[in-house]
């Protein structure tokens, strides 16, 4: 039934279709031929339009043209021109389009804006090693190459000039967390304090700085308080320690009142909020970083070291920064391999160009593996990472040492004396050129001077310590024991006390 | 014509007159008759030219390619100042800078040739027996005039050339650092 229907449908249509297409067919020709007939009157005849010919077909009078023969632009001649018949304007009005004139406004905008094109492509020229120095750094800092990105951050300030110092906010920015990063405590607050206006604080992209800044000032509050608490004593003994770390402890979530330069604990005698101070609390994490001291001072057990330390690294990710790698070394020396090792590598994650995870790497080669030859590479890796930091020759003295004797520690373990004495006179020489010698660099020279049988260099580093009026202390007991014979060179290397951390 | 062309144009009206200008040059070079050349009218014109019918290939290439190079060309150079001072290094305190970023947004937002002058390019091009080579070299930029002209129409260029003044220094980061090197 349905079938039916559509195909009775489909021919009503059809049928329709076809009238309609004779139909059209029949108007069509004889359109057809009316326009055949007009052709050819027109073809006959001539004419002109106030003077101007016309060169298709024959000419008519301007009263005899209809509107859709006349000019589109002028209304007056003829459409049409020798080039393009069918154009809707005649001759002189499509001349004139064709030039039409610019407008002035348009004009002047191009002439301004190829002005402010030039200006702006010699200003950016002048911005390019900013620009160029910033840009390295911001790379190395995303690849926690951290030491690299100081170099950069450093060489593009190094280009601004001076009436232009502190206008540059998004570097300051940079190197303030780049500075946090690097745990430089000072260089953050004192940064923040100065390039950052309390507005500019304020404005969302500067939030890190202004949190960061009051995280510092925080801390810094928080020592202030704890040195005080700690001034009282002379000394920490049997005694006073209990004493001391109940003080300690007391401070824990106590309110610390910042106004200016004065700050204030709450409860202390005479001190009465005005309303105007800055509130801050006392940070746990850098209390308990006193405790470590205490406890190290009073010569606990290496463990409950250990157990201050990892306290004040989780409580702020600042401290861990800054007590990771003592942190990590510690646990090599009580045997907690895994943990130091996990640290390690928690140090590279931070800090590709980090020192310290060189030296742990290099302690554990050493304490756990027994892998000397491992060790020393593990170092010297380290200092040609150092080497190739652009820019970066002093980084070498200021940190290399600490490499440089694990290196000769590990020449000892292997008993190459030859080329642990070159490594600790590597190590002697640049902390020499930081003008800061430690006992244990100058004691383990010393030692492998006479190892060596270079006598001459002996009596130089005596004569040296007699020079800094040293010798009531002289060289330590180490190096008298291992003179008396009493202690060898591997029983030192091994003994925790030229690590160096 | 949606309402929201004509703010944009409005707020970025350098770069829509120095369009205009462009167009206007390129119809002159080309010996396009033009009808109405205003660089300043606040209707769906407004960047524009109203100019005649093109029925040849070069002309109407022209009409497209020319003002869409020389905004860019113009507005990428003067974005590289802008963006990298007020962006990249957060230097606010220099008015010529925040002049450029305008200018370079502006200059941005206007590339694009109005949707008929794009109609009219692929007319010319894309038809049957037209020559293959030309039909492949222009496709991309036919491409890139269709959908910037359709988001110009609704003002999203505005939004496009402002995140491209906020990749505008990172894009120069990629070369700019080993230019400097290799200059120094």
């Amino acid at each position: 039934m349905k079938d039916k229907n559509l195909n009775n449908g489909a021919g009503d249509y059809r049928e329709e279709m076809e009238e309609l297409a004779r139909i059209f067919k029949e108007e069509l020709d004889k359109a057809r031929e009316e326009s055949e007939e007009t052709v050819e009157t027109e073809e006959n005849q001539e004419y002109e339009v106030e003077g101007y010919a016309i060169t298709m077909g024959e000419s008519k009078s301007k009263e005899e043209l209809t509107e859709d023969e006349l000019c589109e632009c002028c209304g007056e001649r003829p459409r049409g021109t020798e080039k393009n018949p069918s154009s809707p304007f005649c001759s002189e009005c499509e001349a004139i389009l064709e030039k039409y004139p610019y407008d002035w406004k348009g004009a002047v905008a191009a002439i301004l804006t190829v002005f402010v094109t030039i200006v702006a492509v010699i200003s950016f020229a002048t911005n390019v090693p900013i620009f160029s120095y910033m840009i390295e750094g911001e790379k190395a800092y995303n690849e926690h190459n951290l030491l690299s990105a100081f170099q950069k951050y450093n060489k593009a300030l190094s280009h601004i000039d001076e009436e232009d110092d502190g206008k540059y906010l998004n570097l300051y920015e940079k190197r303030i967390l780049l500075n946090y990063d690097l745990v430089d405590m000072d260089s953050v607050v004192s940064d923040a304090g100065k390039y950052f206006s309390e507005t500019a604080k304020k404005m969302p992209m500067y939030k890190d700085v202004a949190e960061i800044e009051k995280q510092l000032i925080n801390m810094q509050a928080t020592v202030l308080v704890i040195q005080d608490v700690l001034g009282a004593y002379a000394d920490v003994t049997d005694h006073n320690y209990d004493e001391i770390m109940g003080k300690l402890n007391a401070l824990s979530d106590k309110k610390i009142y910042v106004k200016g330069s004065e700050y204030h604990l709450e409860g202390e005698e005479g001190f009465t909020p005005t309303g105007k101070e800055e509130i801050y609390t006392c940070d746990d994490a850098w209390i308990n970083m006193y405790k470590y001291s205490l406890v190290q001072y009073a010569g606990k057990d290496d463990k409950v070291i250990a157990e201050y330390l990892s306290k004040a690294a989780e409580g702020s990710d600042y401290l861990a920064k800054l007590v990771n790698p003592l942190l990590s070394a510690t646990y090599v020396g009580i045997g907690e391999y895994e943990k130091a090792e996990a640290l390690a590598k928690e140090i590279r994650e931070d800090n590709k160009e980090s020192v310290d995870y060189h030296m742990v790497v290099s302690m554990l080669s050493r304490y756990r593996d027994k892998d000397y030859q491992k060790g020393i590479d593990t170092c010297i890796s380290g200092l040609n990472m150092l080497a190739s930091i652009p820019d970066g020759d002093d980084y070498i003295p200021q940190m290399g040492y600490i490499l440089s004797m694990q290196k000769t520690l590990n020449y000892i373990m292997l008993k190459d004396y030859k080329s642990a004495y070159a490594s600790a006179k590597e190590c002697y020489s640049y902390q020499a050129e930081t003008y800061s010698i430690s006992v244990q660099v100058r004691d383990m020279y010393a030692m492998l001077a006479l190892q060596t049988g270079d006598t001459e260099t002996f009596k130089t580093l005596e004569e040296e310590i007699k020079e800094y009026g040293e010798e009531a202390s002289g060289f330590s007991s180490d190096v008298k024991n291992y003179r008396d014979g009493k202690v060898t060179l591997q029983e030192l290397a091994m003994s925790g006390g030229y690590d160096l951390i | 014509m949606s309402m929201v062309y004509i703010i944009v144009k409005t707020l970025t009206l350098p770069g829509a007159m120095l369009h205009s200008f462009f167009e206007h040059m390129s119809c002159r070079a080309s010996k396009v008759l033009v009808d109405d050349a205003r660089a300043v009218q606040f209707n769906e014109m407004l960047g524009h030219i109203d100019h005649e019918l093109i029925k040849r290939k070069g002309p109407s290439f022209d009409v497209c390619f020319i003002p869409f190079f020389f905004n860019l060309v113009l507005g990428f150079l003067i974005l590289c100042h802008g963006a990298t001072e007020i962006i990249y290094l957060g230097r606010y305190d220099q008015w010529f800078s925040w002049i450029c970023l305008y200018l370079g947004i502006s200059l941005l937002t206007n590339l694009f040739p109005q949707i008929e002058d794009v109609m009219m390019l692929k007319e010319n091009f894309f038809q049957k027996g037209k020559n293959p080579i030309s039909k492949i070299l222009v496709a991309p930029l036919y491409a890139i005039f269709f959908v910037g002209a359709r988001l110009e129409k609704w003002g999203v260029t505005l939004i496009t050339s402002i995140l491209f003044a906020f990749a505008t220094p990172y894009i120069l980061g990629t070369f700019i650092p080993a230019v400097y090197e290799w200059f120094r």
